[in-house]
């Protein structure tokens, strides 16, 4: 290998490196030059090395760090109303469930196609009403998101939820009219669960975004 | 004693008898003979129709009418008040439920629930105009068009002739085997639609749309679901939004306008123009031109006709072009291959790759190019990256700024000009052996060398050489600011 300058920085490192470096430095004065303001920031360095005035110091900082209070990280709020927005959506399928299930309404709607028993109404009405107040609590957290719709998408969610409204409105003048046909109660419950979605996929990407 | 017990059970058996329904059901039967010229009508609601078609001209109207009540009577009393009204006039037969006034009473008609249920056979060749809403609508065999309008039920429409007009709202539509057009809306269900021989003219909001097999071309529009569209004779188009659009099997020509959703066009007869953005553009095997216009958009490509692209904030990847490629990009590499025609592009921030062109034009910015086996010449320009031309058998323009140009020119027999600059770079320019140029060189801070004999004439340096290789046949300038200039030979 020809030792050249460039190699000298590598040479102080690798000590295989440095019979060659010597060599090399007995005719090179600006490698010579180099190496003695090495030297002369090598001393300066050991000189201005300084103990701790107190060897507690830092446990003391750890200490103190320690008992600060902790700042709740941003994410936490959204946490909370991730958690939210998830138990209410749990809710509002499982009384989706309850209701018009395969347990449920589907067994009764197949024991008899065109009409509701009156317990089998009572139980649709019942929780119909506990479904509804677990969608009006998942609109609330998409509200924001809806009443500031400024992306496409959110404009499309607000545009459909208007839809499924009017289409909910119109259905259930016709339900309280009609209120043992099971077909408009599968398509009420049908529109409901339509709804729940879009709501939750408004409170979804809200978050993602 | 005995009689407490007797009260006692009357008490339980009270709230069983309060919850016990009783269910009425009675039918109504007419048929009646259709004259030509007459169509067939049906308004109806809260209930399913079924219609199909015999060859006779006779209407069979038969329907179940159903009522339930806390109690027998009244479940018979309300459904004896429901009518089915048929009307006999020149034009038509009109058949219409009628239900009866319900007073609002919490103890009165509240308890009341009903249904009706169609089943109607028409003549095959009567034109149908059906209206219904809160229930299902089942076609079969209408042979002389039909105008079908339902809400809240599926409608199912089979076997038909002529041209059929079909709206639903809150349901799905599914229609299939119909000679003759269909002119189709639904909003909130998914649309089925299968072996359409004529046009097909389709719109949708908030469902799937599935069309295959439409004998001469089908438009669609939808939003906020996905549109698949396969083997369609005829030119097609689909405008959709938030949804996917895959196209494929299409004898015409393809346009597809989408916004937030992937456009995926493979195996297209003729001409496809692909709009889409902050998505994906797939292509495959398109017999015509392709035309893409993008935002937000990877797009890539293969086997197709003369493409015409411009998408940004994507990676261009296209390959097989028959003829000429226009692609325009931005923020995203572009990478070509095997295009036979002249090939121009134009990009900022992303590396250029092209092999196997025709003549080829690149304008970049901010980045590299590289490109090789062109069949032409090379025009290139960029900035802040480095220019890799190997095998390029026509002229060759390279301007560089803050990049290395390196440069293979495989020319033969004619005069194929090379011009060349860069700077705070090197040049290097590999020539063959025979090469004949009038060479101009000029650098700053930097060399001149050459593998190649030159013949100077004038001053010479060694940042500035003018003569000539070979026989001095064709002009060869290149010029360095603060690099080397190289001439190899290969």
């Amino acid at each position: 290998m020809k030792f050249e300058c460039g190699d000298l920085e590598r040479a102080l490192a690798v000590p295989e490196l440095l019979h060659e470096a010597r060599e090399h430095l007995k005719n090179c004065p600006a490698c010579r030059s180099e190496l003695r303001l090495w030297n002369e920031i090598s001393s300066a360095a050991g000189a201005l090395h300084e103990d701790w005035d107190s060897p507690e110091l830092w446990p003391r900082i750890k200490s103190a760090i320690a008992a600060e209070p902790k700042q709740r990280p941003v994410w936490w709020s959204d946490w909370k109303m991730w958690a939210l927005a998830a138990s209410i959506v749990v809710a509002a399928g499982l009384l989706f469930w309850l209701n018009w299930g395969p347990g449920n309404f589907g067994q009764e709607q197949a024991a008899n196609r065109d009409f509701l028993t009156e317990q089998a109404l009572r139980d649709v009405e019942k929780n119909e009403a506990a479904y509804t107040r677990a969608i009006d609590r998942l609109y609330q957290l998409a509200e924001p998101k809806l009443q500031n719709a400024r992306s496409p998408l959110a404009v499309n969610s607000r545009e459909k939820l208007i839809l499924l409204d009017s289409a909910i409105s119109d259905l259930r003048t016709n339900v309280q009219q009609n209120r043992f046909n099971a077909s408009l109660q599968m398509e009420l419950a049908a529109l409901y669960r339509e709804k729940e979605r879009t709501l939750q996929e408004l409170v979804t990407n809200d978050r993602k975004n | 004693m005995i009689g407490r017990t007797k009260i006692a059970i009357l008490l339980l058996a009270l709230p069983v008898c309060a919850l016990a329904r009783e269910e009425y059901t009675r039918t109504f039967d007419k048929t009646v003979t259709l004259q030509p010229g007459q169509k067939f009508r049906l308004e109806h609601s809260l209930g399913d129709i079924e219609i199909h078609t015999h060859p006779s001209r006779d209407v069979i109207i038969h329907t179940d009418i159903k009522a339930s009540a806390s109690n027998a009577n009244d479940a018979k009393s309300f459904a004896d008040k429901i009518a089915v009204l048929v009307e006999n006039s020149a034009g038509m037969l009109a058949v219409r439920t009628k239900y009866p006034e319900r007073p609002s009473s919490f103890f009165g008609s509240n308890n009341i629930s009903y249904t009706v249920r169609y089943s109607i056979t028409a003549p095959e060749t009567a034109p149908v105009e059906i209206q219904n809403s809160f229930g299902a609508v089942q076609a079969t065999g209408l042979k002389a068009g039909s105008d079908i309008r339902t809400s809240h039920g599926a409608l199912t429409f089979r076997n038909g002739r002529g041209t059929q007009r079909l709206l639903d709202s809150f349901a799905n539509i599914e229609v299939s085997n119909n000679e003759g057009d269909v002119q189709l809306e639904d909003s909130n269900g998914a649309v089925t639609v299968s072996d359409v021989s004529g046009l097909l003219n389709l719109r949708n909001r908030f469902g799937a749309v599935n069309v295959s097999r439409v004998g001469r071309g089908a438009t669609v529009t939808n939003s906020n679901g996905a549109v698949h569209l396969t083997d369609v004779s005829g030119d097609s188009l689909v405008n959709n939004s938030f949804g996917e659009v895959t196209v494929a099997g299409l004898q015409g020509n393809m346009s597809v306008n989408n916004s937030n959703g992937k456009v995926d066009a493979n195996n297209i007869k003729g001409a496809a123009t692909l709009n889409t953005s902050f998505s994906s553009v797939h292509f495959s095997n398109v017999g015509g031109a392709v035309r893409v216009t993008a935002t937000n958009s990877s797009v890539e490509g293969h086997n197709a006709g003369p493409l015409n692209l411009d998408t940004s904030f994507g990676a261009v990847n296209v390959g097989e072009i028959r003829g000429t490629a226009e692609i325009k990009g931005s923020n995203g590499a572009v990478t070509v291959a095997n295009i036979s025609g002249q090939t121009n592009i134009r990009n900022s921030f992303g590396l250029v790759r092209a092999e196997s062109t025709g003549p080829l034009t690149v304008h970049n910015s901010n980045a590299g190019v590289k490109a090789s086996d062109v069949h032409g010449d090379a025009i290139v320009d960029t900035s802040f990256g480095a220019v890799l031309l190997d095998g390029v058998t026509g002229a060759i323009t390279v301007g560089n700024q803050n990049g290395a140009v390196e440069v293979t020119s495989t020319a033969k027999g004619a005069c194929r000009p090379i011009e060349i600059h860069t700077s705070f770079s090197a040049i290097r320019l590999h020539l063959p052996g025979d090469a004949s140029y009038r060479l101009s060189a000029k650098t700053s801070f930097g060399k001149i060398s050459s593998a190649l004999p030159i013949s100077t004439s004038g001053s010479l340096s060694s940042d500035s050489i003018s003569g000539t290789i070979g026989h001095g046949q064709c002009e060869l300038r290149l010029t360095n600011n603060n690099g080397d200039i190289s001439i190899l030979n290969h």
